[in-house]
């Protein structure tokens, strides 16, 4: 078991493979999500590559405040990601639920409906934020395995 | 005599209760006040047929208490926008949907159904847009007298505290 798990861990570390999920936003962050994977900046050369569906993807990325109409959608994804899975909220809308907090058909941030490990505010985001939250989200898989691990089993 | 002012005097001609209700707010804009349902409806047939006013850009709802006021924004070949403002008594709102002449109303009717609770005669049945799906009846969240800090985003029921109580308490 450990071996697999140790096998499991190295493959998410050298290439962790993501899926954009838009929970309500205004298409600016995803905008930039893009712009971060095209070729200008290009995360897929250090290995992080756009997945289509959630069951192959390690890192969910969300952009929006939560509506009601996509609650259900995004618990729905959540659950089929296999684990180890990390969330990254991107934007002020994602992190709190930025100017739409309270409005009559949004929840509120991404964490009002499934755990968040790292936050990105913005609006909205600049790509080179977005890189170095996913440097730094695997950075903290690497302190946690330091302190013993934990957080991060599956 | 410039493009507006024709275009003015050519409604007016044919509608004389109109006259005093209609007016050039600027250079390419004109405004009508509130108008009832029944002029509506004729003066929207002959911008329509007549005027060649034939897209609706967008329409916007409003409240004012005791009524619910409609705004029509319409565009034709030339640059000006006409705007024809309606206005239905909250107790029956009750409107004539005008997807026959302009199909791509629904979606804005769509709207005022959802957010105002206008009844829109004529206008197929469909899904709620652009509220969630299983949202209650009788919630319409742009009216003035809704208040969305009395909705349970959950349970998706509307209730309001019960004010009498606490004058007794006090």
């Amino acid at each position: 078991m450990s071996l697999i798990k140790k096998a499991i861990d190295w493959g998410t570390k050298k290439s962790p493979w993501i899926i954009h999920f838009n929970a309500g936003a205004c298409n600016g962050c995803d905008i930039e999500t893009i712009d971060s994977l095209t070729p200008r900046y290009d995360l897929e050369r250090v290995g992080i590559l756009k997945q289509g569906s959630p069951r192959h993807a390690d890192v969910l990325i969300c952009t929006g405040a939560v509506t009601l109409q996509t609650r259900d959608r995004l618990i729905q994804i959540y659950e089929q990601m296999s684990d180890p899975k990390f969330v990254i909220a991107i934007g002020t809308c994602a992190c709190t639920g930025g100017i739409f907090e309270d409005c009559y058909c949004v929840t509120g941030g991404i964490d009002s409906v499934i755990p968040v490990d790292v936050y990105i505010p913005g609006c909205a985001v600049r790509p080179e934020a977005i890189i170095s939250a996913v440097d730094k989200l695997l950075g903290s898989l690497d302190n946690d395995k330091k302190e013993g691990g934990g957080n991060y089993e599956s | 005599m410039n493009r507006e002012e024709a275009i003015v005097n050519s409604i007016c001609g044919r509608f004389p209760f109109l006259a005093d209700r209609i007016y050039i707010q600027k250079d390419k804009r004109i405004f009508t006040k509130s108008l009832l349902r029944e002029e509506f409806e004729q003066v929207i047939a002959y911008v329509h047929d007549e005027l060649n006013f034939t897209r609706v850009s967008h329409v916007v709802g409003t409240d004012d208490g005791e009524n619910l006021g409609l705004l029509y924004i319409f565009s034709g070949s030339e640059d000006i926008l006409l705007i024809l403002r309606e206005s239905v008594p909250k107790s029956n709102p009750v409107i004539k949907s005008i997807s026959d002449m302009y199909p791509s109303i629904v979606l804005h009717e769509r709207e005022l159904v959802d957010l105002f609770g206008v009844v829109v005669e004529g206008l197929p049945e469909g899904p709620h847009y652009p509220l969630p799906d299983g949202w209650p009846e009788g919630n319409y969240p742009m009216r003035k007298e809704w208040n969305p800090k009395h909705f349970n985003k959950d349970t998706m029921t509307y209730e309001e505290p019960q004010e009498k109580e606490v004058q007794k308490n006090e």
